[in-house]
This record gives C-alpha cells, structure tokens and sequence, in this order.
C-alpha cells in the first residue's frame, strides 16, 4: 500500500493530529466531564488548545503532507488523491492547490519574483517584515494568486474548481456539529497554523537569501541541522538539499548531499 | 556481492515512530489532561510542555 516503509511515520503523525482535533472536539461537547462550564474555563481551555492544535496542523500540513506533494504516499491514484483531500483540509487548505503552491510556484520559481508564496521585497531589498508577511500571505495573497494562476492557466482550473468543492464539504463539517466550536477550535487553530507555524517556517528558510550576496553564493535556503528539530520535523533542517533535490525522500535527506556539499567533496577528493 | 542501497527503506523501529510523533502525541495527550485536571490544569501542562520543547529544540 504505501510506498516506502518510512511513511507510515507520515500516516501514524497524521493519524495523531486528527485525534487530537477529535479530543478537543468531543471536550468542547462534553462541559460536565471536561470542566468547561463557565465563561473564563472556556477561555482557557480555547487559549491552550489552539497554539496546541496550530502547532500541530502547521506541521501536519507544512511539512508531513509536503512530503506526499513530491512522493506520492500510496501505490494507487485514488489513495493518493483522498488522502491529499483528507490530510491538507486540517490546516484548511485544498491539497491541489497547496500542491501547486508548493511545487509548481515555490520550488519551480524559488526566490524569483513569481515565487508568491515567500514573502515580497522591501524597498532595500530585503523580505518585507516577517509579521507583515505572516498576517498577509494566508489567506488572502495566497487566495487571490491562486486565483491568478487558474484564470492565466498556470492550474488547472477544472481540477482546481473540484478539489475546492470537495474541500469546501469536508472543511465545513465541524461548523455543521457545532458553529462555535468550529470557530474556536477549528477555523483558529487553522489561522495559527498557516500564519504562525508555516508563516514563520517559510520566512526563516529563505530569509537572507534574497540578498544578492547570498545569490551569488548561490545560497537559496538556511539549513536548521539540530537533531530533536529533525527527527520530529520530518529531516525539513536539510532545507537546502531539499529544494536541490525535491524528489529525494525525506528519510534519505541526512544521507544525500546538496550540489554545493557534493562539489566541495569532489574537490577535497581531487586534491587528495 | 551486492551492496545494498543506503537509500533502501530501512527497518521501522517502535521507538523511532513514538519520537518522531512526539508533537502530535503530546498535544493528544495534554487535552485528554483536561479530563483530569480541568481547563487550568491543561493550560499549566501545556505551558511546561513547551518550555521543555523549546529549551531541548
């Protein structure tokens, strides 16, 4: 079913994440058990839940699921296609259109001005301010490029319309069980998610790396190589060999080597 | 003799999957705590859990 072992690490993180939604979920409906019978134990209760649940769908989505976007999971389409439907839907987005975002606009385009998904410049040339960027990009720019990008035929916009659809349907469902939870443990956690968690993960990759300097050195991404970062993150610190070689599994990242690591290595070899 | 591939799925091991997990088994954990120390009782969990977080990554 799956095609690597190793990525039963991506469905079992995964599995987690949606049982810790259903938890809080079931908490928020069940007061008497859980505490929750005034005002301020709400709050509190919502307070701690959504950096919790943010932090969680921000890696589910940003990292776990990008993994699927560049290897597919599973061996057959349609496994693939439900679990991109059912897995980006926890940090609200269409898995098509993360997709698209991810692959065919950042990675195809890193760092160039058609690359939307990083944040824009500032007069001096510099990323713009990175709570700027984090309160802007989702969902607004991110929506109104994809827009964009389906009108100018950049996304397929038929696949683009369904996926939305469908998308639409399951995101919602938490609403139809109850609006306010849905509102609180749901829509928020989704807000932290993409402007917290993934916000601040896309700027700190590339951040100075829009230099011309770093240009010329052709350093497009920061490496994060702390080992508890790694094993739980899904080896993304390897941030660089990543974007030179995207079809690399995750798994395979500490062992492979970037361009410039291969080049260095030659040269030491020669030289020896 | 053929030497296998570095790059070959390697075997999974129990403990791998329960530290790279960690994040989401964590939170999991710290809300079903709500059911034994309430609302208050969660909060101050979750704030040791990520100062622990933060000081280890």
């Amino acid at each position: 079913m799956l095609r690597r072992r190793e990525d039963a690490h991506c469905v079992v993180f995964h599995l987690l994440c949606v049982a810790a939604y259903a938890a809080a979920f079931w908490l928020w409906l069940h007061p008497d058990v859980a505490g929750l019978h005034g005002l301020p134990e709400r709050a509190v209760f919502v307070a701690t839940a959504v950096p919790l649940l943010g932090w969680i769908s921000g890696v589910d989505v940003g990292v776990n699921f990008h993994n699927h976007t560049h290897r597919r999971l599973f061996d057959v389409d349609w496994q693939n296609r439900w679990a991109a439907r059912l897995w980006a839907v926890f940090a609200a987005w269409p898995g098509l259109l993360w997709q698209h975002a991810h692959v065919a606009v950042h990675h195809a385009h890193l760092l160039q001005p058609r690359d939307w998904t990083l944040p824009r410049l500032s007069p001096d040339g510099r990323f713009e301010p990175r709570h700027r960027y984090q309160l802007l990009h989702w969902p607004w720019r991110s929506t109104r490029q994809l827009w964009r990008d389906a009108r100018n035929g950049r996304l397929d916009r038929w696949r683009a319309g369904r996926e939305t659809l469908w998308f639409l349907v399951l995101w919602s469902m938490p609403f139809c069980i109850d609006p306010v939870m849905a509102l609180w443990l749901w829509l928020l956690p989704h807000w932290f998610a993409n402007c917290v968690t993934m916000g601040a993960g896309m700027f700190v990759q590339h951040a100075g790396c829009e230099l011309p300097a770093a240009r010329l050195a052709r350093h497009h991404s920061n490496d994060f190589p702390s080992p508890f970062f790694n094993l739980t993150m899904f080896n993304i610190g390897f941030h660089s060999r990543h974007h030179e070689q995207p079809g690399v599994h995750w798994a395979d990242l500490p062992a492979s080597r970037s361009g410039g690591e291969a080049a260095a290595a030659t040269v030491t070899e020669l030289r020896a | 003799m053929t030497t296998p591939s570095p790059l070959a799925s390697r075997p999974l091991h129990p403990l791998t999957f329960l530290l790279r997990s960690l994040l989401p088994l964590a939170a999991l954990l710290l809300l079903a705590s709500t059911l034994l120390w309430g609302p208050y009782g969660f909060c101050l969990a979750t704030l040791c859990w990520w100062r622990t977080v933060a000081r280890i990554g």
